[in-house]
């Protein structure tokens, strides 16, 4: 409201103000004109009133200056006295010797007053109220004289001051008529503008866009209610294409809200499931990697047991030679046949399975030892420390019944007095996977592969290098190598977890690090790092 | 040049007002300066003058004055200056009668007279009937107060140095000579 009337306030009075002062400045310079006329044909009609009387009075002056009659002169200018704005008159004749020669003047006896050469005023002077005027005296066209008239017109400043107040009088009420007219004719000029503030204000107040603005008339208002008009339909439609838009906007959100609350849900019940599943994973995973250590201690076990069946069953057979002879060198002895040849052949016999029969139980004894060992270490976390060439034969010792079948060879590279005290089992099982990986793996197709295995200390750190110079891996294969159930032998008695297990006891048992290197057709070869154990923990 | 003249005359008068203070002194040539002097008046009043338009039409644009009586103060040789100039735009002329006879016997002429100056003893030979008619219209000027109350318009009385222009208005009165209102006022009344 207050916005509004500001607006109108200074509308109207622009709109009056420019009416006044137009009608002000037209006025004040027609008055000016017409004043400045006014006086000045007011003063044209002072001077020639007076020119015309100094005429007269001239031509009374004639004879009295051509006699040199100043008494007349005199008593003629006390004439002026009936004109009451002449001040001062003086006469003079003009002598060709003397020049100009004072005669008479008025009001008499006053004094002579010349302030400056009074034909200066032949042509006639206003100062203000002042008139000066030298008339002169002429006789058949020869100047005998002058007349000199100073005149005071008070009637020309009253004239003046009438004139002023009449025009001031005149402007103010002209003024008061414009102001009146400015004031009714801004009220219906601004009719139409007031209506369409109207309208803008009460949209800006309830927002309703639907409203329009009186464009009916011709004027420009009526233009400018149009262009609203138009405005507010275009505000319309937007608005209306806002409002949906957020409405839409609202809907999408909730019904998002929904599928995200529903997602959730099922993610977490997807993610409890896969928890669940990860859970049976690890624990299947841990049932395998017990099972793998028991199959390969289990494969062991039919190794000894058939490595042992020949020397076993060589000793037997020497023995139940032997005592077939002893059996036939009883009989002969009893049936006195015996000949000394026959007891020299017998001894003989008798050494030959002796001896067959010791060596095969030797190494049938050999081979438990050796198994004895072995599975003891495979199964007990024992840590122990061990004679790294010897234990290395014992390993392929028990690894024989699969080696014998092959052309294949191991070559050890290893001090012969290195001592490590270390967890013994774990070595030997790792060993015995990567031997058993070659030889299932690496050297398939492969008649005469070599495998090399060497170790060396340094400053309690043992490296341990093993390589084959099989048929190796491509990188993808080899970068997932100690994946747990990454088999290339699915379905053919591959497990997958092999290497998994290898690279569990490198990185917990004998708390080193493992890595493999192989190429495609060059063999793979694996490094293993550890550390000796401290020698406080004996079993 | 106009100016000149005035002040031409104005000398003159200003000369006479000396002789006047010390007659004894130059008389002769006071005498000389008093005529010139009063030939200046007379031809100055002829401006101030005016008559019938009949009086002009025969002889053209020509002021006749005429001069009555012997002239021993030489009047009408300094009366001849003032043919060289106009009055209220008319030449000049100068007429002499010697005698009242001879005015009346050149009757034809005297008759054209516009102004009669009258010399000192002839004017009294005239009849008031002469007079009447001649004053009719010929303005006539005389130099006593005498010939005024004989009948004559105008008289140059010179008193102190001054010369003093006295009407006779009776005489004005009945001719149809006139004499400007303004040269009245200078005047002073028989
Ligand atoms: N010495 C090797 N040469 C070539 N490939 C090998 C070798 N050792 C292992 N592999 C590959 O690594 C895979 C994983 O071995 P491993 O974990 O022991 O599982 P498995 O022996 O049960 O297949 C094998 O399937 C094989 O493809
Ligand atoms: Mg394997």
């Amino acid at each position: 409201m207050k916005y509004k009337s500001h607006i109108f306030s200074s509308f109207k009075a622009k709109l009056i103000g420019l009416m006044i002062s137009v009608t002000f400045i037209s006025l004040l310079m027609a008055s000016v004109g017409l004043t400045v006329v006014q006086v000045k044909s007011f003063r044209n009609s002072l001077e020639s009133s007076t020119l015309s009387n100094m005429e007269i009075l001239s031509f009374n002056l004639i004879p009295m200056l051509v006699f040199d009659d100043s008494d007349s002169a005199q008593r003629l200018l006390t004439s002026l006295k009936t004109r009451p704005a002449v001040k001062e008159a003086e006469v003079y004749r003009l002598d060709e010797l003397e020049g100009l020669v004072f005669v008479a003047r008025y009001p008499e006896g006053g004094e002579h007053y010349v302030h400056k050469d009074i034909r200066e005023y032949i042509t006639p002077e206003f100062f203000g109220e002042k008139h000066y005027l030298t008339h002169p005296i002429l006789l058949d066209r020869e100047t005998v004289g002058y007349l000199y008239v100073y005149s005071v017109f008070d009637e020309l400043g009253r004239f003046q001051l009438e004139i002023i107040g009449t025009v001031v009088v005149i402007m103010i009420v002209c003024l008061l008529l414009a102001l009146i007219i400015a004031l009714k004719y801004q009220a219906i000029l601004l009719r139409p503008l007031r209506l369409l503030v109207d309208v803008t204000e009460e949209i800006s107040i309830n927002k309703d866009y639907s409203l329009r603005a009186d464009s009916t008339g011709n004027d420009e208002f009526s233009h400018l209610a149009l262009g609203f008009n138009a405005m507010l339909d275009e505000i319309e439609t937007h608005d209306r294409q806002q409002r949906q838009a957020k409405l839409d906007i609202r809907q999408l959100n909730m019904g998002l809200e929904e599928t995200v609350k529903k997602r959730t849900v099922a993610l977490e019940l997807a993610n409890q499931n896969l928890l669940a599943t990860l859970d049976q994973l690890s624990q299947s995973k841990n049932k395998l990697v017990e099972q793998e250590k028991m199959a390969s201690l289990g494969g062991l076990v039919a190794g000894i047991a058939h490595e042992i069946n020949t020397p076993v069953g060589i000793g037997v057979t020497a023995v139940s030679h032997m005592g077939e002879l002893v059996a036939q060198l009883e009989s002969e002895h009893r049936a006195k046949t015996l000949r000394p040849q026959d007891l020299d052949r017998f001894l003989v016999n008798a050494n030959e399975c002796v001896d067959i029969t010791f060596n095969n139980l030797g190494r049938a004894a050999d081979l438990v030892k050796s198994f004895k060992q072995v599975a003891v270490d495979q199964s007990s976390d024992s840590v122990r420390t061990i004679l790294m060439a010897d234990y290395l034969h014992e390993i392929l010792m028990s690894l024989r019944p699969q080696l014998k079948k092959t052309e294949h060879k191991v070559e050890l590279q290893c001090a012969p007095g290195l001592k490590v005290r270390c967890h013994a089992g774990a070595l030997s099982q790792i060993l015995t996977n990567f031997i058993m990986n070659s030889l299932i793996h690496g050297f398939e197709g492969v008649d005469k592969g070599v495998i090399t295995i060497s170790i060396t200390k340094r400053d309690q750190r043992i490296s341990l290098t093993y390589s084959d110079d099989g048929i190796g891996m491509d990188a993808d294969a080899l970068s997932r190598i100690f994946d747990p159930f990454y088999t290339t032998r699915r379905g053919h008695g591959g497990s997958g977890l092999g290497a998994h297990v290898v690279y569990n006891l490198v990185t917990q048992a004998l708390n080193g690090n493992v890595v493999a290197k192989s190429e495609l057709s060059e063999g793979l070869s694996f490094e293993i790092d550890f550390p000796e154990r401290e020698n406080h923990v004996v079993k | 040049m106009p100016i000149c003249r005035v002040c031409y005359f104005r000398f003159i008068l200003f000369a006479l007002g000396a002789v006047f203070l010390c007659p004894s002194v130059n008389a002769a040539s006071s005498v000389a300066k008093q005529t010139k002097l009063t030939a200046a008046v007379i031809y100055q009043i002829s401006r101030f003058v005016s008559w019938p338009e009949s009086t002009f039409s025969h002889q053209g644009d020509v002021l006749l004055i005429c001069v009555l009586g012997k002239d021993r103060s030489g009047l009408l040789p300094q009366l001849q200056h003032f043919t060289s100039r106009k009055s209220k735009g008319r030449s000049i002329k100068i007429q002499s009668f010697r005698t009242s006879n001879e005015l009346l016997e050149k009757q034809s002429v005297a008759g054209g007279c516009h102004i009669l100056f009258s010399m000192n003893g002839e004017w009294d030979q005239l009849s008031d009937s002469e007079i009447q008619l001649l004053r009719q219209k010929t303005l006539l000027i005389g130099r006593t107060r005498d010939f005024l109350k004989g009948g004559g318009m105008l008289a140059l009385i010179l008193v102190k140095s001054k010369i003093n222009i006295v009407i006779n208005p009776d005489a004005l009165e009945g001719s149809d000579v006139k004499l400007e209102s303004r040269l009245r006022v200078l005047a002073k009344t028989l």
